[in-house]
């Protein structure tokens, strides 16, 4: 095949030019933290939508919205374990599941639009499915265990941490809408 | 860290692909800055659907690609002349006439209609026609042509003669 030398000579120019660019990069470029990098703007794209309790003036709504509010943040601290470490979708999609009954929750309750069985509701997901994630973890943690022969607890202590704020959150609710006088509240918990 | 497979494979890939898709960009004509944070928002935006992407390198490209154009409305483009030469100090007369010809090259692709420098932003030890044309969504033929076009333009600019033969 015939080649013109012009050809030949901006074949070299590009393939010089390709090449500094290339040696720029590798001058720069620290893998590493670029990924560290990445992995810290994936959470706080997820992270941005943080709540700030309001104030209000029922003591067990704003007692609500302070327990909502820190397990917001517990589920944020686990989502950032688990996205740091890729864990399976299924975990996250639980998770966050999760989060949004309790969004829900602080939402309706800072607002003064929800109602009593509607609340109930909200956190009886919740906490069903911050139990099923507590399985599914445990089970990837101990199995990563296995693997690597230790042990990660700070997720499964944090995950504990919200089914227990969850399980506070259940009388609050309670004197809440009986103070409310919604008596159908009480209704859904018999 | 990433221990599940999905992650095995992400941070596999990123490891291998970050830096040549920094130069990706580069090569449109981002600085290197922008170049890196065009490849960050595209592995953001690829790891929600990352085992769903069947040809994860002209997909990443692609976004990479977009979001270049994205970020370069509105200002001049550039190919990081600046970044890309050396200090002025202990250099050869040879070396500066190398630099000042490596910085015409630079310029003259950035100066190229979008199209062209699109295909010329592809290393071609890199990557194939058809995987150009698939990444870029034309055809192999619209990137032949691109190609040619924008050779042929380089060359003009370049003050690159045609005419001398060296192989048949």
């Amino acid at each position: 095949m015939a080649t013109d030398d012009s050809d030949t000579r901006l074949d070299a120019l590009l393939r010089s030019a390709y090449d500094d660019v290339a040696d720029v990069v590798a001058s720069r470029l620290d893998v590493a933290h670029s990924r560290t990098e990445l992995l810290a703007a994936l959470r706080s794209a997820r992270f941005d939508d943080r709540e700030c309790v309001p104030s209000v003036d029922n003591p067990q709504a704003q007692a609500l919205l302070r327990l909502f509010d820190q397990v917001g943040r517990d589920l944020r601290e686990i989502d950032g374990w688990l996205q740091e470490r890729l864990m399976d979708t299924r975990s996250r999609d639980l998770l966050r599941n999760a989060g949004d009954q309790v969004s829900r929750l602080f939402q309706g309750i800072a607002r003064r639009t929800l109602g009593g069985p509607d609340a109930f509701d909200l956190l009886a997901r919740a906490r069903r499915l911050a139990r099923t994630l507590d399985g599914t973890l445990r089970k990837t943690v101990f199995v990563r265990a296995d693997q690597r022969g230790q042990l990660d607890f700070e997720p499964m202590e944090r995950l504990e941490d919200v089914m227990r704020e969850l399980g506070r959150a259940e009388p609050l609710l309670l004197k809440l809408y009986a103070d409310d006088g919604t008596p159908t509240a009480i209704g859904v918990l018999v | 860290m990433l221990e599940t497979a999905q992650g095995a494979d992400f941070t596999h890939f990123y490891r291998e692909n970050v830096g040549r898709l920094i130069a990706h960009v580069m090569r449109l004509g981002s600085p290197y800055e922008e170049a890196a944070d065009v490849v960050q928002e595209a592995f953001i935006a690829a790891l929600p659907q990352w085992d769903a992407i069947a040809n994860k390198k002209a997909w990443l490209r692609t976004v990479c690609t977009r979001l270049h154009a994205r970020y370069g409305r509105g200002r001049r483009r550039q190919i990081a002349s600046d970044e890309v030469d050396s200090p002025l100090c202990d250099r050869s007369a040879e070396q500066v006439e190398y630099r000042d010809m490596q910085r015409r090259v630079r310029e003259a692709i950035a100066r190229l209609p979008r199209a062209q420098r699109e295909v010329m932003a592809w290393d071609p030890e890199e990557s194939t026609v058809a995987e150009i044309a698939a990444a870029l969504g034309t055809t192999v033929a619209a990137v032949k042509t691109n190609r040619s076009r924008a050779r042929a333009r380089l060359k003009a600019e370049l003050g690159l003669k045609e005419g001398d033969r060296d192989g048949d």
